[in-house]
């Protein structure tokens, strides 16, 4: 063999040597990244600011935490700085959570644990969740029955099967949703309108929904009063009674003046009720 | 020996470009696994949870600002191991959220998602602490180890050489031991040396293809130039067979020139006025000077008319002259002139009295000659 040994040979053995320090170079160094966990990031924290504990012993709890449960993340930065500087929350707690988790992931567990301090959602749903839920959560703040639309950049929408068809009707891809999938439907079955009369068109989020609108991707679709139009719009009444949300509390919770300021807080969601009126529950109306 | 600094030389300046060419493309595998690693991770995670957080949003504003510090905070610290420790902790940092594609910068890393049916694109942008030391102290072992194998590699052959080599495997010589001959040849200090030694691979290659017809005679052949190859070369005297045995090639001569040739190499091996003897001059035979040759020849079965000549008439420059020249004729018959030349005399020429001096050209070192015993 050594008699073989030329120097193309010996060019194709230092290929190799050097090869191999490659290889070796590059194995010596992989890296190997951790499994990543990221969190949700539908939910944000604040710390109340930190108050020395009094001589009667009423401190804010160690560790305790004030949790909301929301149906969108509006405003809910803003929600959290306001409570998280309420003299009352601060006195009862160290942290504020405040929550948008689809509301398809609330599990009855959530409820009978009480997760949540207080839950925005309509009371029908969490009745389905746990039946007894009014047993142990009050009501902090209700809304009258709503109004809702259907909507048409075009023509006025007429509630018959000749108007609907040919229509591209824009709904919401979730059960849940009064405004954007139930009422809608219903209002559909009662004009008889079926599937090959109009074609069904269903977004994850009402975002989308309203930008498929806005962009003329769909003809039709429901709203309440408050939807933001940037053009003209024509307008025909859905159904005058839509069931709006509730904002539940804990009964653990019965400080009145902590329900209060948490009632006070909520304010900063009113946008979104804009031409719906609220009340405050019994507990409550004496803030 | 001077060609020694030189290799290492060459050794250090090959260890460090491995060193840099290991180091840079080392890192740059390193940070883009470690990227393409945590895109993976990403690709898998984030759509879902962005999809989460921004299902129920109605207006955007706000809430981008709020997720963009939520998953910064989230994804500040990703740890890395590994073996090594080039790369221990990577940072992610998300930029935006909109509906391009095209990447802000070039450290950026875009992952897709959808929201209902539009595409969306998150935008991060990553970096990671490394550690250089280490990546530096680990290629460095590689780098000199690598280095150190390729000055380890043999020099190859030429093409000359490979013939060499080849001659001295037919001649049956194992490959190991052609090589090595072959080295010592090659690195021999002594140029004149190393063209001797060819010569004399020369001479067997001759002789081991004489007698192509007698397969008893070819191997006798063939051994006798394996002998000669493997021999050292040396001038080994035998005055029982009056035989020369030159680098492994026994020359048989007549009795009194091979004596004659004995005494020349204890001269010269004895380096009595370094070898040299001065010819008598043509009227003015040599007495005593001979006195040593003619000792041998009485001990060892000479001839007897040359040893009565000597005796009787001192030793006579035209006798001298005879018999390096019928030294010489056997040498230039059995070695070829160009090889004989290193073992025959060379002459100077004395100025005063105009007669030449002859001595061996062979080392003193090289010649060997029986132990006599001392002659009275």
């Amino acid at each position: 063999m050594i008699g073989l040994w030329s120097n193309s040979l010996k060019r194709v053995s230092i290929l190799l040597i050097v090869g191999g320090a490659v290889l070796l170079s590059i194995w010596s160094v992989r890296p190997d990244v951790a499994a990543l966990a990221p969190g949700n990031y539908y939910q944000i924290h604040c710390q109340t600011r930190a108050v020395a504990p009094s001589p009667s012993g009423s401190a804010a709890g160690e560790g305790q935490q004030l949790r909301l449960l929301l149906v969108t993340p509006y405003h809910a930065d803003e929600l959290a700085r306001r409570l998280c500087q309420s003299e009352s929350v601060q006195q009862h707690f160290s942290q504020v959570e405040v929550s948008w988790k689809p509301r398809t992931e609330l599990t009855t567990a959530d409820l009978l644990n009480e997760r949540y301090d207080v839950i925005w959602n309509r009371e029908h749903f969490l009745t389905g969740l746990s039946p007894d839920f009014s047993s142990y959560y009050d009501t902090l703040l209700q809304f009258d029955h709503y109004a809702v639309y259907w909507l048409s950049m075009t023509s006025e929408p007429v509630l018959t099967a000749e108007y609907f068809s040919g229509k591209r009707i824009g709904l919401l891809d979730d059960p849940s949703s009064h405004t954007h999938h139930l009422l809608p439907l219903r209002s559909l079955r009662q004009a008889r309108v079926d599937n090959e009369t109009a074609s069904l068109l269903y977004f994850r989020d009402a975002a989308s929904l309203y930008e498929a609108f806005y962009q003329g991707q769909i003809d039709v679709i429901s709203a309440g009063q408050s939807l933001p139009a940037p053009a003209p719009v024509f307008k025909t009444l859905l159904d005058a009674n839509a069931t709006a949300a509730t904002f539940f509390v804990r009964q653990q919770l019965a400080d009145i003046r902590l329900r209060c300021e948490i009632s006070a807080a909520l304010m900063t969601l009113a946008p979104l009720w804009e031409d719906i009126e609220s009340h405050r529950s019994d507990s409550s109306e004496s803030c | 020996m001077l060609n020694l600094p030189v290799r290492y030389i060459k050794l250090v300046l090959i260890a460090l470009i491995l060193l840099t060419a290991l180091s840079l493309l080392s890192a740059t595998t390193s940070l883009l696994s470690a990227r393409s690693q945590i895109r993976e991770q990403l690709l898998q995670t984030i759509p879902e949870r962005l999809d989460e957080a921004l299902r129920y949003s109605v207006i955007d504003d706000g809430i981008a600002a709020t997720i963009n510090q939520l998953m910064d905070a989230d994804l500040a610290n990703v740890p890395v191991t590994s073996r090594l420790g080039f790369v221990q902790t990577c940072s992610l940092d998300l930029l935006a959220i909109d509906q391009s594609p095209i990447q802000p910068t070039n450290r950026a890393m875009t992952i897709p998602w959808q929201r209902s049916s539009s595409p969306q694109y998150a935008h991060f942008d990553m970096s990671c602490d490394l550690q250089p030391g280490r990546l530096v102290a680990v290629n460095s072992l590689i780098a000199l180890l690598a280095a150190l194998g390729i000055a380890l590699l043999p020099e190859p052959l030429d093409s000359r050489q490979r013939l060499r080599l080849a001659q001295l495997v037919v001649l049956g010589m194992s490959h190991r031991e052609a090589r090595s001959l072959l080295h010592r040849l090659m690195s021999h200090p002594n140029g004149q040396q190393a063209e001797r030694e060819t010569l004399w691979l020369d001479l067997a290659v001759r002789i081991s293809l004489q007698h192509r017809d007698d397969p008893a005679e070819q191997i006798r052949s063939s051994q006798l130039a394996l002998a000669i190859v493997r021999a050292d070369d040396a001038m080994v005297f035998d005055h029982a067979s009056h035989t020369v045995h030159i680098h492994g090639l026994a020359v048989t001569m007549s009795k009194t020139p091979y004596f004659y040739f004995a005494w020349y190499a204890r001269a010269r091996s004895n380096s009595q006025s370094q070898g040299w003897i001065l010819n008598p001059a043509t009227d003015r035979p040599m007495q005593e000077e001979c006195d040593s040759l003619l000792a041998m020849m009485e001990s060892h079965d000479g001839h007897q008319k040359a040893i009565n000549d000597l005796r009787n008439n001192g030793l006579r420059a035209k006798t001298l002259d005879q018999n390096r020249n019928k030294i010489k004729d056997e040498l230039n018959t059995q070695l070829g002139e160009s090889l004989a030349a290193h073992y025959l005399f060379e002459a100077r020429r004395d100025v005063r009295s105009g007669r030449y001096s002859y001595r061996l050209a062979c080392q003193p070192e090289k010649i060997k000659l029986p132990n006599i015993p001392a002659s009275n």
